[in-house]
């Protein structure tokens, strides 16, 4: 390996190492980052998390897939008059 | 405008001290200077979300806007310049450089020199942290009231808002977590196949791409509590956006591997990469919250009576 190409993958690799460290040291601040080395490739826990989020997708649904938005106005019903009750225009 | 205390100006200063030293060299390394953008990228982005915590509050605060009261901003804001000085201290005992595992001790510092961009770094976190708390415990803090803008119509919770949610965490948690990102094999020779995550490959990405994601959780959550800043229809517009650029970042870095440019050659030897299961799941949960985010949106139109009077209110947070 030539001076230059050596050199070349110094730098390289010590940046590569620099973002693996750097990765891994910033994934104690981050917990949900924990591991952060991306070895997961298997089906069975991708599996499990896409179900766990299809689960909640649909729990989200059932649960205000009814709901009315808040804080509007909604027209209050007048209750309907009364025979011979005195409408209130009537005069005096 | 109101009268911005002198102690907030401190914490700005600071801010800005933080912007500036993560464009300078952190580490000399065998005679050539490294920058703190790629050297150190997470430790970069946890300076520049100081940074900007410190001025997003400063502003707000100088707007009357601030949404939470004076002593929780000033601890806010502290607590993240803490996070960013500790992290600063720590990437200067243990430079990068050295071992491939965690833990390998200060012993590791090997022929790295520490620069005077990273204790620029480090002052900058010091002026942003003693300026935040010392704010935070004053009798301004103490007598300013969270004055939070929240819209004058809310929809509130609705299942395209939590779909917008989970896909926005979906779109963290496959290609940044646990999960595979990228399989790489003959990367500088090697004769096994590696496995890369999303973290540690693509570091500003990830960064990215976990700010978007606390944004929209954070709006979804406003919402849901009837304190959203933005009408229905705008939060819906600003989550499907915010979406969006977080997939067009994520497709850009399926398409565009990182590793045949590591240490900033393009003549890299590596041989295939495979994107994996978790980057397009990543992807679809990217584009998930968008599409929920605009559904939200399209049926949030203001009845044709109330959009003219349909404004925004200021009302103390709880």
């Amino acid at each position: 390996m030539s001076d230059s190409a050596k050199h070349t993958f110094d730098v390289a690799s010590a940046r590569l190492r620099g973002r693996a460290i750097e990765g891994a040291s910033f994934c104690a601040i981050v917990p949900g980052a924990a591991g952060g080395g991306g070895t997961t490739a298997h089906f069975l826990p991708i599996a499990l998390a896409l179900a766990a989020f299809t689960a909640a997708g649909v729990w989200m649904f059932h649960r205000w897939g009814g709901s009315e938005p808040a804080q509007v106005p909604k027209r209050v019903p007048e209750p309907a008059a009364r025979p011979g009750a005195l409408r209130p225009d009537a005069g005096a | 405008m109101r009268r911005v205390p002198a102690l907030l100006w401190l914490v700005a200063a600071g801010a800005i001290v933080q912007l500036v030293s993560v464009t300078l060299n952190f580490y000399e390394l065998r005679g050539e200077p490294q920058g703190a953008w790629y050297g150190v990228p997470h430790t970069s982005d946890l300076i520049v979300a100081s940074a900007v915590v410190a001025i997003v509050a400063v502003g707000l605060t100088a707007a009357g806007r601030q949404p939470f009261r004076g002593r929780t901003i000033g601890l806010l804001a502290g607590a993240v310049g803490v996070l960013a000085a500790a992290q600063v201290v720590y990437r200067m005992a243990v430079p990068p450089y050295g071992c491939l595992q965690y833990g390998c001790g200060f012993g590791a510092k090997g022929d790295t020199e520490v620069l005077t961009g990273m204790w620029i770094a480090l002052a900058g976190c010091a002026v942003v942290v003693v300026g935040a708390l010392l704010y935070a415990f004053s009798r301004t803090a103490r007598e300013t009231p969270a004055a939070a803008r929240i819209a004058g119509r809310q929809s509130g919770m609705t299942p395209w808002l939590g779909l917008a949610g989970l896909g926005s965490v979906a779109m963290f948690v496959f290609p940044f977590t646990v999960f595979t990102l990228y399989t790489v094999e003959g990367f500088f020779g090697s004769r096994v196949t590696q496995p890369w995550g999303g973290w540690l490959s693509i570091p500003h990405t990830s960064s990215l791409i976990l700010a978007a994601t606390a944004i929209v959780v954070g709006l979804v959550v406003a919402a849901a509590r009837g304190r959203s800043p933005f009408s229905p229809r705008a939060l819906g517009v600003t989550i499907g956006t915010l979406a969006l650029l977080a997939a067009a970042r994520i497709l850009y870095r399926l398409l565009d591997h990182p590793f045949d440019t590591a240490g900033g050659s393009g003549e890299t030897p590596v041989g295939d990469v495979t994107v994996e299961l978790g980057g397009y799941l990543g992807l679809a949960g990217a584009l998930l919250a968008a599409v929920a985010g605009f559904v939200h949106a399209a049926q949030q139109r203001a009845p044709a009576g109330e959009r003219s009077v349909a404004g925004e209110a200021t009302l103390g947070a709880r």
